[in-house]
């Protein structure tokens, strides 16, 4: 009976993180104007735009599939930046210590894998990866026509 | 109901009707053979589908065995995260590598295919991922492959458990579930806490609750599968293809894993131990903890594989068991569907045996029978309706034979009574044949008499010429003529008819011929000449018979010819222009019949060339064999045809010829008398002929 007992739990994780990103929904009117976080693609990838509800599963590693079914790569900025801080706790609704604790969690289980770190914009762009879409954030005024906005959470 | 139920059966009836006994049994034998089959085919195909799912169930069996050994080289890898760069590690790697590759290509539903591909994806994470990485987000990189490998197990269970067996399913959830999670989590809380990562510490704890639910979800699968069998005994029967490095020496015996079973509960609980211990303590104290759980945990890693190993086999142990039962199900149908035929095919050709042998004892006995042999009797062993015939059929010789034994003897006795009377009327047919004999002689002599009593000599003047004839119908005749000079130069010439046939007519005719001549010699008128014959012969007539005739008297001087007729046909003359006449007369009596009678006399002249005939009915009255009387017109013909400078004897045969022409060998109906007188006085001296 443990592995029911482990799927269940796995299902309570996932009923508290859609609560998370519920939360998050509200959130987007609190973003500093002209501090804006978009999220992005690369550019020439045909992209609807993305809910928050969308773009916190894939950060969180619910979900690594687009609307238009391809299959995406989320990439962090470092832990220890301000936009790190800004885009779970003002976009995802999450401090840093339950994004933590959370990614913790996901390691041990296997549930998933804590997105990869990147220092820049630029440095995300040149990652070779394979087939997958590369997905990030930044700060919309070091935005570049290199990528398009996916989500836009201020202005 | 009896119509109804004819006719129901009529075409099955109809159908018998076509075939002989050897075309019905094959017929009945085929239809319960078809019906056989036809019975048996879901059978057949139930056996054939359980087989196939079976089968299904070891493909699934070896694809969770890939499986588990992918799991346990991702937990070898795992282990070796710091030292990764070691050939041992590129080695696994490759082969992790060629793994999960064969995964995607063989994963068959869309969850299976969607599971491989996340796999291969987090695998290329992990091989692409470089020690720049935490060494916890390359640990929570090998914990994704193994959770995804965990979810790709469940999904793999969960297509090829078939609910067909539930020790097979048992075996199915351990070996997909309950073991490789055992595996990861044992070899998790180490490597946790032999690295140090403080992040997941918080874990390690939490993470012996799931190996305590595993562990008692474990015993009593493993209870399932393996103890319970073990009362059966394992068989050592393996059909379906396996791994040969997992055959432990006592395979089989259940033993082994019960003992691999109690140690892996006893290191778990001991893991637990130890997990605590190193919480608990610090410093030195600490690292023997460490130590100390890194040998717990390598001892339940390998329990586990071996556990994992046996239950494997296990689970194509209860396969093949499943598919050899099944396909001695399969041959014991074969065997019961084989033996149900040869009984059948046994019955039906002895039972036609049975019937063909009295058939031909029937057949036989009846030839015979028909052959003479009526003693013959048929004498079957069987009890069906043929011995009914059988019976019925010597019943019936026995009364034929008693019949015809009856015939026989009233036959002889009138062969006897007939011997008798043939012999006397043998006697009686010589006396009649010497009588018959004596008369047709007498007959013979009286018509040489009665031929004899007529001219056969006729004039054959110059100027003219007489002949005639008379071919009797039977023996004797009653026709006459004659022809005879008087003493007044003149030349009396007469065809007569007596009524009737045969010895009185004869004589009638020898009577009638005599006063009839005689009374001319008296006379000098044909008619007076009739009626004195008349009268003599009414007196002279005691038979009542009666003659007609017809007497001319011919004057060669002046060709003058004068006739009387008494009932007879009047004469002909042919005149020298080819013209015929019939002479007239006068219906007076036949002599004979009333006396006192008159004649009228009638006179013509025959000149130069004239032919005179007189005949009797026998010429006219010639019947042909189509029953056609020859008849006057016939004659006429014949008469104005015949050659006109031609004696009297050549017109007399020639009139016979014909007339015998006519009737064709057919029997005369009447006497045949012609008389012909030709005038052959050339026409320079033809004389006066008053008539």
């Amino acid at each position: 009976m443990s592995f029911f007992n482990i799927t269940r739990r796995r299902l309570c994780n996932g009923v508290v993180l859609s609560l998370m990103c519920t939360a998050c929904t509200g959130l987007q009117a609190q973003v500093v104007e002209g501090n804006g976080i978009v999220v992005v693609v690369k550019r020439g990838i045909e992209l609807t735009p993305l809910t928050t509800d969308q773009v916190a599963r894939i950060f969180l590693g619910l979900s690594d599939t687009l609307p238009n079914g391809g299959t995406v790569i989320p990439v962090d900025a470092p832990e220890s930046s301000v936009l790190y801080q800004d885009f779970y706790s003002k976009v995802l609704g999450k401090s840093v210590a339950q994004i933590k604790a959370y990614r913790a969690r996901q390691s041990f289980t296997g549930a998933g894998i804590p997105p990869r770190q990147i220092a820049s914009l630029a440095q995300a762009f040149k990652q070779d990866f394979a087939g997958p879409t590369v997905m990030t954030y930044t700060r919309k005024r070091e935005l570049d026509d290199q990528w398009s906005i996916v989500l836009e959470t201020g202005k | 109901m009896a119509t109804l139920r004819l006719t129901l059966l009529k075409p099955a009836i109809w159908l018998s009707s076509q075939l002989n006994f050897a075309l019905k049994y094959w017929t009945l034998g085929l239809g319960i053979a078809l019906v056989g089959a036809y019975l048996s085919s879901p059978l057949f195909h139930q056996i054939h589908s359980t087989i196939a799912l079976a089968t299904l169930q070891g493909s699934g069996v070896q694809i969770l065995t890939r499986h588990n050994q992918l799991l346990i080289q991702l937990v070898n890898l795992r282990a070796e995260l710091a030292t990764r760069e070691s050939p041992a590690y590129a080695q696994e790697s490759g082969a992790v590598k060629t793994a999960i590759e064969g995964m995607v290509r063989d994963a068959k539903s869309t969850e299976e295919k969607k599971l491989s591909k996340l796999l291969e994806r987090t695998w290329t994470h992990i091989s692409t991922t470089g020690t720049e990485e935490s060494l916890d987000k390359r640990f929570a990189a090998f914990n994704a492959a193994t959770h995804t490998l965990h979810a790709l197990s469940r999904e793999t269970a969960r297509n090829y458990r078939l609910n067909l067996d539930p020790d097979l399913d048992a075996a199915f959830d351990i070996i997909a579930i309950y073991l490789p999670a055992v595996i990861d989590s044992t070899s998790k809380q180490d490597h946790v806490i032999q690295w140090g990562i403080a992040s997941m510490a918080g874990f390690v704890a939490s993470e012996q609750m799931n190996l305590d639910e595993a562990s008692s979800t474990l015993l009593s699968g493993v209870n399932q599968v393996l103890l319970q069998r073990n009362g059966r005994g394992l068989s050592q029967s393996v059909q379906v293809e396996k791994p040969k490095e997992s055959s432990p020496a006592n395979y089989g015996s259940g033993g082994f894993m019960d003992e691999n079973l109690q140690k892996l509960l006893s290191g778990l609980r001991q893991q637990q131990d130890a997990v605590d211990q190193v919480n608990t303590t610090t410093g030195a104290e600490s690292v023997a903890a460490k130590r100390t759980l890194h040998a717990i945990a390598q001892s339940n890693l390998r329990s586990a594989q071996l556990l994992l190993e046996e239950s494997t086999r296990a689970a194509y142990v209860i396969i093949d068991e499943r598919i050899a039962g099944l396909k001695i199900d399969r041959i014991r149908l074969i065997g019961a569907l084989f033996v149900s035929g040869f009984l059948i095919a046994y019955l039906l050709y002895a039972f036609y045996i049975g019937v063909i042998k009295s058939i031909n004892a029937l057949s036989r006995g009846t030839n015979s029978f028909c052959a003479g042999q009526r003693d013959v009797r048929i004498k079957l062993k069987s009890r069906d309706e043929l011995s009914l015939v059988a019976t019925n059929f010597n019943t019936m010789a026995q009364e034929v034979e008693r019949l015809v034994q009856l015939i026989e003897e009233q036959n002889q006795t009138r062969e006897r009574d007939l011997k008798v009377l043939v012999d006397a009327l043998g006697l009686k047919n010589e006396e009649l044949y010497t009588v018959n004999q004596r008369v047709h002689e007498e007959l013979n002599l009286a018509r040489s008499v009665q031929l004899a009593i007529l001219p056969n000599q006729f004039p054959d003047e110059p100027t003219w010429a007489a002949h005639a004839c008379m071919h009797p119908a039977r023996e004797l005749g009653g026709d006459f003529y004659d022809c005879f000079a008087l003493p007044d130069g003149r030349y009396g010439v007469l065809v007569a008819d007596v009524s009737g046939k045969g010895v009185g007519a004869a004589f009638f005719m020898a009577v009638s011929r005599t006063v009839l001549q005689d009374s001319a010699l008296s006379v000098r008128t044909p008619s007076e000449m009739l009626a004195i014959a008349n009268d003599l012969l009414c007196s002279r007539n005691p038979m009542d018979l009666f003659v007609t005739a017809c007497y001319g008297l011919f004057d060669p001087k002046d060709g003058s010819f004068e006739y009387a007729s008494a009932g007879h046909h009047p004469p002909m003359v042919r005149r020298t222009t080819g013209s015929v006449e019939v002479l007239p007369t006068t219906n007076d009596m036949a002599l004979g019949v009333l006396q006192g009678m008159e004649y009228q006399e009638h006179r013509t002249c025959l000149y130069s060339g004239d032919t005179l005939l007189m005949y009797t009915d026998g010429v006219t009255e010639a019947f042909s064999p189509q029953e056609i009387a020859y008849g006057e017109k016939r004659l006429l013909s014949w008469f104005a045809d015949s050659p006109t400078q031609c004696a009297a004897s050549s017109l007399v045969d020639a009139l016979v010829s014909d007339v015998a022409r006519f009737v064709d060998g057919a029997e005369a109906s009447d006497d045949l008398t012609c008389l012909i007188l030709c005038n052959k006085r050339p026409s320079e001296q033809d004389l006066d002929c008053i008539v």
